[in-house]
């Protein structure tokens, strides 16, 4: 352990001006300005997330969404590209204890816009690096984005990592996997930033151009400070699963050679040398490959839940999202209903909602808010509690067609509304026959007066369409 | 929750194939698939074959009735291990009470698909008058060369797609219909070459049965196939040389 760890802070609690912004900045310049084929260079570090050009170097494409594996690439992938920026900066002079700002856009507000540093085109009368033309137009006119797509809630309040319904996804198995098993952090906030940042046509929206915006990585600082602050609760663990603990990845230092590190190794950001501020409250239990007297707290009973949830209800069309509110009914099934139920602990399944078989040839920059059984006409107000989560396709190009050797599928979003559906049961608002599904297009909120700077308006015209093929109710 | 708790209590079965299928859902297309092993293994041990008594189908009209049903058998025994997987997600996908029509509908199209197919190469060699060995030749080097190419990736990668399962009564059957349908076209295309090759191969016919099933089911279940589909390549290429050898010897 460091004993002097890096301290990440929140860039909205930095002063305009502020050397961590503003050296970051100027790496930001210097990464721009190596070779292409140096791996400490910013076209590099940017395709090992994801590239669209052709011949692929070394660990190029190597993102892993949609599974358990996502939290735990993204928090190498962060740190060996803070090691990078960080020579950069010393080795321009700047502070040698610099380490990367996150957004905390969860606390809403002004938080949930864009820090001003990324918005302006130009800083002293130069381009400013950190400014990307390639964003939705209204999120660089400082354009907030709702509390329904910052929340971090639906994360932070699983008990579980592993599981498509938990924080951390589910098991990336073995041929056979018809979609991908995302987990909650990385549905909600991560995809739902990604596609509210990037809109229908920005680099955020899309896997394999999203590194290359310097708002990314103070993006994937704060997903990173939510797993942390996740894992710090009791009883919060992560999974001892050797497939998942001793799974490697490999990254590059910043002299350029090349170095690799398992997931058990990134469990703790302390031993990694870093924290943040505030830091996570400490964590009194961390299940790991180091703590094998607690071995199997973390062990995955949500990888078997859905092959145990039995399905109870599901749409007989697909739906063709483009851009509008829509609602639905899912008819449940009373025999199915009652086969669950007499299979579950104690009578009392928990309900998950999937929404299944989603496919589209284009990402749409498109976030859902979805509603459980929300009464037609409802004011904003009643939406928080009928809201079960978000739908967002962030990757979804990339799922159907992935590079390298990975096989295709199409995405998968699984929520648990156990709690939702249980308050409707004690409001006395629970249909046994149908679940009704909304799903509403999330809009920005409108800019800060102090920090208008310009007004952008909304895109117009039918957004490409996004089908899903099925949504389905399940009770395990 | 009260509304759950007001649904009609059900029997699930404790015992006997209903409980085992609970437990294990793809248990019927396993026990179908290890039928069929057995079948192929009693034809083999009585020296028939799929591709006629040696392997050359003389005229197309016996060699389909005479073949034919061991070339289903064969299929059946060669193709159902890599489509578990299709059928395990046809199961987690339908109601609990229909889950056996629906699998039942899967593994029938899926195995009538193969069984066309079969048809068809029975035909074209009844047509063609190839000699074993140069037949034997001819298919492995077909499929040495098949491994290598974007078609026979895109097919693979077809493998793993699914479509949405209505969940009741005909839309339901149809939807699993047309999931196998693309199941099975997508393995047909990723898979013709070695079927080929067991049709016409007319000796160790075990062993090609078990390398040629183990390589077709591993590349349909292994996160990531490409290197396991190159050295299927280079083995049958070998394979293909040790036959034109002894062939042109023979």
């Amino acid at each position: 352990v460091n004993p002097q760890p890096f301290v990440r802070r929140d860039v909205w609690t930095l002063a305009p001006g502020d050397p961590v912004v503003t050296a970051y900045a100027d790496a930001v310049t210097v990464m721009q300005g190596r070779s292409p084929l140096d791996p400490t260079s910013w076209s590099y570090q940017a395709a090992i997330h994801g590239t669209h050009a052709p011949n692929p170097q070394p660990s190029w494409n190597g993102c892993k969404h949609g599974g358990w594996y996502f939290v735990a690439w993204h928090r190498m992938y962060v740190y060996w590209f803070e090691e990078i920026v960080r020579a950069a900066v010393v080795e321009a002079g700047g502070p040698d204890d610099w380490a990367l700002p996150y957004w905390n856009y969860g606390l809403n507000g002004i938080d949930a816009s864009l820090p001003l540093a990324f918005r302006q085109p130009t800083a002293g009368g130069q381009p400013n690096p950190l400014y990307v033309a390639e964003r939705d137009p209204r999120i660089n006119a400082g354009q907030q984005m709702p509390p329904a797509v910052t929340t971090p809630a639906f994360a932070l309040s699983r008990s579980q990592f592993v599981g498509a319904p938990e924080l951390g996804g589910g098991v990336t198995q073995a041929g056979g996997q018809f979609w991908g098993q995302t987990g909650r952090l990385e549905q909600t906030p991560h995809n739902d930033i990604h596609n509210t940042i990037g809109g229908g046509t920005g680099w955020m929206s899309d896997p394999d151009q999203a590194a290359q915006d310097p708002i990314f990585w103070l993006h994937h600082a704060n997903i990173d400070r939510l797993w942390a602050l996740w894992a710090s609760a009791p009883g919060h663990a992560e999974p001892t699963d050797p497939r998942w603990a001793d799974q490697a990845f490999s990254f590059f230092d910043p002299s350029g050679d090349p170095v690799s590190m398992t997931c058990a190794e990134v469990v703790d950001t302390l031993k990694l040398g870093y924290t943040y501020d505030p830091a996570p409250a400490p964590a009194p239990v961390v299940a790991g490959v180091a703590a094998p007297q607690v071995a199997g707290a973390g062990d995955p009973p949500m990888d078997e839940q859905p092959r145990q949830a039995q399905m109870v209800g599901a749409t007989d069309e697909p739906l063709t999202l483009t851009g509008k509110a829509e609602r639905l009914s899912v008819p449940l099934d009373a025999r199915a209903q009652a086969e669950a139920v007499d299979a579950a602990p104690a009578g009392q399944p928990r309900i998950f909602l999937n929404m299944e078989d989603i496919e589209a040839d284009k990402n749409p920059g498109t976030v859902y808010g979805v509603y459980l059984d929300l009464p037609e006409g409802a004011p904003a107000d009643l939406e928080s509690l009928h809201h079960v989560g978000n739908l967002s396709f962030f990757g979804i190009e990339r799922a159907l067609r992935p590079r390298g050797d990975e096989q295709p599928h199409g995405l998968r979003v699984t929520m648990d509304v156990t709690d939702v559906a249980r308050a409707l049961q004690d409001r006395g608002e629970w249909d046994p026959e149908h679940v009704h599904v909304t799903l509403r297009p999330l809009a920005l909120l409108p800019s800060e007066p102090a920090h208008l700077e310009a007004v952008a308006p909304a895109p117009t015209g039918e957004e490409p369409p996004v089908t899903v093929g099925r949504i389905s109710v399940y009770y395990g | 929750m009260g509304a759950v708790r007001a649904a009609a209590p059900a029997r699930l079965p404790t015992a006997g194939p209903g409980a085992l299928l609970r437990r294990r859902p793809t248990a019927g297309a396993e026990l179908l698939a290890a039928v069929c092993w057995l079948v192929s293994l009693w034809w083999m041990a009585r020296g028939a074959h799929a591709g006629g008594a040696d392997g050359m189908p003389q005229r197309a009209g016996p060699a389909l009735a005479d073949g034919l049903p061991r070339w289903g058998a064969m299929a059946g025994a060669m193709m159902l291990p890599g489509a578990l997987p299709a059928v395990r997600h046809v199961a987690d996908h339908s109601l609990r009470w229909r889950r056996g029509r629906a699998q039942a509908a899967f593994v029938a199209t899926y195995l009538a698909i193969w069984l066309a197919f079969g048809a068809a190469l029975l035909t074209l060699l009844a047509w063609a008058h190839l000699r074993g060995g140069v037949a034997l030749t001819l298919a492995l080097a077909v499929a040495a060369a098949w491994q290598l190419t974007p078609r026979k990736r895109r097919a693979l990668w077809d493998c793993h797609r699914s479509s949405p399962l209505p969940p009741r009564g005909w839309p339901a059957t149809r939807g699993v219909v047309r999931f196998a349908r693309r199941n099975a076209v997508a393995c047909v295309s990723s898979c013709w070459p070695l079927m080929a090759v067991m049709t016409v191969a007319t000796g160790a016919q075990l062993i090609w049965m078990v390398a040629l099933t183990g390589l077709s089911a591993a590349e349909k279940l292994v996160q990531r196939p490409r290197s396991l589909t190159r050295h299927g390549a280079a083995w049958l290429a070998i394979a293909a040389g040790v036959a034109a050898v002894a062939s042109l010897s023979g």
